[in-house]
């Protein structure tokens, strides 16, 4: 009996150790951007040098993003608890302004997305997941009073890469489904087709995703028609 | 006169007993100057090797106390430690922590394996050798089920830098980025350029502790009687066929940690054949280094990695120069590491035979000596 | 009628009887799942014939009492030399392949007498030994290869490399030489190479022959009982030597016959793995690491290479996957495995009886 506590308190000990091992071993992307930053129809524009420091990394420098450089760079980070130093920084390298702020990273969370101008700012959704969730649906839609229906059979490809099919609702069929895509600009092809799987209608459309927006719903019969309000935040 | 006798019976009984490392010392002597390699690389590569691979090695010492030989079961152990970090790149987990993760995921794996070896060599007493051999076959068979065909499919793997294009099984090569020399590395020093991974060298000398502590505990004491004489030590009420298993467990599970600190130093793993080797270029060392299969000590396994590798850096470049080919050189690094093991095993064999045909005469004589003072 | 039966299958043993049942269902499942049954019934024929020698070549050995060869790439590899001697002086058809046997003899039993001595020296521990000596004579090979003053350009590197090619077709030379004597064709998928198993069914003769003789069975009483046989005045040792030179000149001539039906001399580390299906063979066919008959050979050769051509075959067909070279690694090891762990528990299941 004895020797079964300890061994099952060993175990327990051991998954313990595990658990612990793989949140403070987790790796979390982190991008961090200096770019214009929109909000509740506030803009922050970005800055022309900025000196970044992750926990106790290796600074990187951004300068303010022009023709093909993006004003980001990419930060491996391991762990939960994060605090990170941003100075503004002249032309002579001199520390105009600086800042520290300090977040957290839930454990699931593969990728974030730092955005500079609006730490300074605090503006909210400075630091967001950068893994968006698309919720595709395929049902009835009604805008001023007119409704559109839903297709049979639709294919929706995300970014051009995640394939989701979706048929009407009914029949055991929820006229949805979902898929994960990283970062803000996006695109969306449907394709809508009949029961043999030949295409009917074609159709490719861009959006983008605010910073602080993690989970969005897509309609498909709305984006067919042109309808506005076809993109909107996914509430559960 | 027989004082002179026994004198030279020492003599040459040293060099019989110790054979194996004096033919590699010579040829290290003689193929040293020969590959035209400067000693701080030489140095530099020796440290390196003793850390890759001295917990490998040190853990094929317990099955040859238990009188069990040469285990090349531990094959399996390593496939485990594979297993483990394939998940832990899978979760994308970094560092020091996924080392430690890897080696707790794969654990149960490990201890599983090296129990199901010790049933089976179990069944194979006196021929624990080739059966622990084939063992890594047939694993190394259940293991590309595993990874090859269900990972992916069946036991869920989402990181599409190490599963293959085709959506299930994991890739041929997968770069360790993540977990490259982070143990190594934990505790920094250099000195003269030379970078000593001195957090492995603490694993290692962990394990010679525990292994020398370990000899002298009860389950030690049991599994050295049931090395010396299994009949025995059944009469003396030792459990000898969980003595046997236990033994292998451990190695197995050692063999498990010993892959993983291989890897980490290597940085790159080649899903289905980093573990292939690992048996044969483990035990070579450990021959080389002046074991037989009946005794092995952590002397030897150091000894025997350093003039095993001397040999594996030297002998393609002293190949080029011999011959002017750095080919043969190649063939003669796998000649030498199968034809090492097997001149060893002949010549314990034969010492062997030679000792209980000596054990027999002795006893005649004795007997007969007996016979003549009773008169 | 319920005594036959269980005389039966005690003779043939449940393994074999559960293999061929597992062989019978695979040949039934294979029209279902379109694989063509007699292409499939032709190529186990062939790779029956092509490994048969190469397993019968296990039987003087285990007879000898030395165990299972795992050595058998040194006599790979004196059947190497002999076939690629020929191909050298250019001979074709059946005089190359009869040539390549004659000239690859000598070398087996040269070979054959030094692995014979070694084995000797090391009694009860041939069989992890001979898979060292198996081994390590294949990589001292390979630098040989690089080195012998072969001058063929049949068989050399055209540019750019030394010594032998890895691969060396013997398609000019002697390909199918004993395949097609006599060769019976039906149809477009099944053939039948009735000259390579006529010559595999006069080396079993041969071999039985042999054991019929006197030193033959002074060969069989030195492996079963080797104290028996000294009393009684056989000279153990050299009766095991000779069970090894012809253990060693069988699978010289084994690989010859091998390759004239592969088309292909594979050299360098080409003969590292062949004993190893050859000893899951012999075991699959009922020997033990201490008796083994021709029919041992026959019905174990038959099984493997059945199982070996049929389970990928009709596996790959049904889940849409090629997964051959898994199934092969599993199926041979863990026969192999099997006859490791089995044979001792009947011995001391005895001693306890």
């Amino acid at each position: 009996m004895k020797g079964w506590i300890i061994r099952s308190t060993l175990i327990l000990a051991i998954i313990v150790l595990a658990v612990f091992l793989y949140i403070i071993g987790k790796e979390h992307v982190i991008f961090v951007e200096n770019n214009t930053f929109t909000i509740d129809g506030k803009v922050y524009e970005p800055y022309d040098l900025v000196r970044v420091t992750l926990d106790s990394g290796e600074p990187v420098e951004l300068k303010k993003p022009r023709g093909r450089s993006l004003g980001r760079a990419k930060v491996s980070t391991t762990g939960l608890n994060h605090k990170v130093l941003v100075e503004i920084l002249d032309d002579d390298d001199n520390v105009i302004e600086s800042k520290e702020a300090k977040f957290n990273v839930k454990n699931n969370v593969e990728e974030l997305l730092l955005n500079i101008p609006a730490l300074m700012h605090d503006a909210e959704g400075w630091v967001a997941n950068n893994q968006k969730t698309i919720y595709v649906e395929n049902k009835p839609f009604t805008a001023d009073g007119k409704t559109y229906e839903p297709y049979e059979f639709v294919r929706v490809i995300l970014d051009r890469s995640k394939s989701l099919e979706i048929r009407k609702p009914g029949d055991g069929h929820t006229g949805m489904d979902k898929g994960v895509v990283t970062d803000l600009r996006h695109t969306l092809y449907i394709e809508i087709m009949d029961n043999e799987e030949k295409v009917l209608e074609s159709k490719e459309v861009s959006y983008t995703v605010g910073h602080a927006q993690e989970k969005l719903l897509i309609n498909i019969p709305a984006v067919m028609n042109d309808v506005d309000g076809w993109l909107t935040e996914y509430e559960e | 006169m027989s004082i002179l006798k026994s004198k030279d019976n020492k003599i040459a009984r040293f060099f019989i007993n110790n054979a194996v490392p004096i033919l590699f010392i010579l040829f290290a002597v003689f193929a040293i100057p020969m590959a035209d390699l400067s000693i701080e690389y030489l140095v530099a590569e020796m440290i390196t090797r003793l850390a890759r691979y001295s917990f490998l090695v040190l853990a094929l010492l317990i099955p040859v106390i238990a009188g069990m030989g040469m285990n090349f079961g531990i094959v399996l152990g390593a496939m485990a430690g594979q297993v483990g970090l394939i998940f832990v790149m899978d979760w994308g987990v970094m560092g020091v922590p996924a080392f430690f993760l890897a080696i707790i995921i794969s654990m149960p794996l490990a201890v599983f394996l090296g129990w199901m070896a010790g049933i089976a060599l179990n069944h194979a007493k006196g021929r624990e050798m080739v059966t622990s051999y084939i063992l890594g076959f047939f694993i190394n068979g259940v293991y590309q089920l595993l990874v090859l065909y269900s990972m992916g499919s069946i036991i869920p793997i989402n990181n599409s830098k190490i599963v293959l294009p085709r959506g299930y099984g994991i890739r041929n090569a997968i770069d360790l980025v993540n977990l490259r020399k982070s143990v190594d590395r934990l505790i920094p020093l250099e000195i003269n350029g030379i970078e000593i991974p001195v957090m492995t060298f603490i694993l290692v000398a962990i394990l010679c502790v525990f292994i020398v502590w370990f000899r002298k505990t009860k389950l030690g004491q049991d599994m050295r009687a049931v090395g010396q004489n299994m009949e025995v030590a059944r009469n003396a009420g030792i459990p000898v066929e969980r003595t046997r298993i236990l033994a292998i467990v451990i190695s197995t599970v050692l063999a498990c940690i010993g892959q993983i600190i291989f890897l980490q130093n290597i940085g790159t793993m080649n899903t289905y054949n980093s573990h292939e080797q690992i048996g044969m270029f483990s035990i070579a060392a450990l021959l080389v280094g002046g074991a037989s299969v009946a005794k092995a000590s952590i002397k030897n396994a150091f000894v025997g990695i350093i003039l095993f590798h001397i040999m594996f850096v030297v002998a393609p470049r002293a190949g080029k120069t011999l011959m002017g080919e750095a080919q043969i050189g190649e063939y003669f690094r796998v000649f030498v590491s199968y034809a090492i093991i097997a001149i060893a095993l002949a010549l314990h064999a034969w010492r062997k035979n030679k000792e209980a045909e000596f054990a027999r005469r002795s006893l005649r004589v004795d007997t007969e000596e007996a016979a003549g003072t009773s008169e | 009628m319920m005594e036959k039966i269980k005389d039966f299958l005690e003779a043939a043993g449940w393994p074999r009887l559960i293999i061929g049942l597992f062989l019978l269902a695979l040949f039934i499942t294979a029209p279902f799942v379109e694989v063509n049954i007699f292409t499939s019934l032709s190529d186990v024929i062939v790779r029956f014939g092509m490994w048969g020698i190469l397993v019968l070549a296990m039987v003087p050995m285990v007879q000898g009492g030395c165990g299972l060869n795992f050595g058998l790439p040194l006599g790979i590899i004196a059947g190497l030399l002999g076939a690629v001697t020929s191909v050298e002086l250019q001979l074709t058809g059946l005089v190359g392949f009869f040539s390549a046997v004659l000239i690859a003899i000598p070398f087996g039993i040269g070979l054959g007498l030094l692995y014979g001595i070694l084995l000797n020296k090391v009694k009860g521990d041939e069989m992890t030994i001979a898979l060292y000596v198996g081994f390590s004579s294949v990589a001292f090979m390979s630098m040989m290869w690089l080195k012998l003053p072969y001058k063929s350009p049949d068989m050399i590197w055209a540019y750019g490399g030394t010594g032998l090619r890895t691969t060396i077709s013997v398609e000019k030379f002697w390909y199918r030489a004993l395949n097609d004597i006599w060769t019976i064709q039906i149809g477009d998928h099944f053939y039948f190479p009735t000259g390579m198993i006529i010559f595999f069914a006069f080396m079993c003769l041969l071999v039985w022959v042999f054991f019929h003789t006197k030193t033959g069975t002074a060969v069989t009483a030195a492996g079963s009982n080797p104290e028996y046989a000294r009393a009684s005045g056989v000279n153990v040792d050299k009766m095991r030597i000779i069970s090894v030179i012809l253990t060693t000149v069988l699978a010289a001539v084994g690989i010859i016959v091998y390759e004239q039906s592969f088309g292909f001399i594979q050299l360098y580390l080409g003969p590292f793995w062949m004993a190893f299906p050859a000893v899951a063979g012999i075991l699959l066919g009922g020997a033990s690491v201490h008796k083994a008959t021709i029919m041992n050979v026959i019905v174990g050769t038959f099984l493997f290479q059945g199982i070996l051509t049929m389970t990928p075959s009709v596996i790959n067909n049904i889940i849409q996957t090629d997964m051959s070279e898994t199934i092969r690694i599993i199926v041979s090891n863990g026969l192999i495995l099997y006859a490791l762990t089995r044979t001792i528990t009947i011995k001391s299941a005895k001693v306890k009886a």
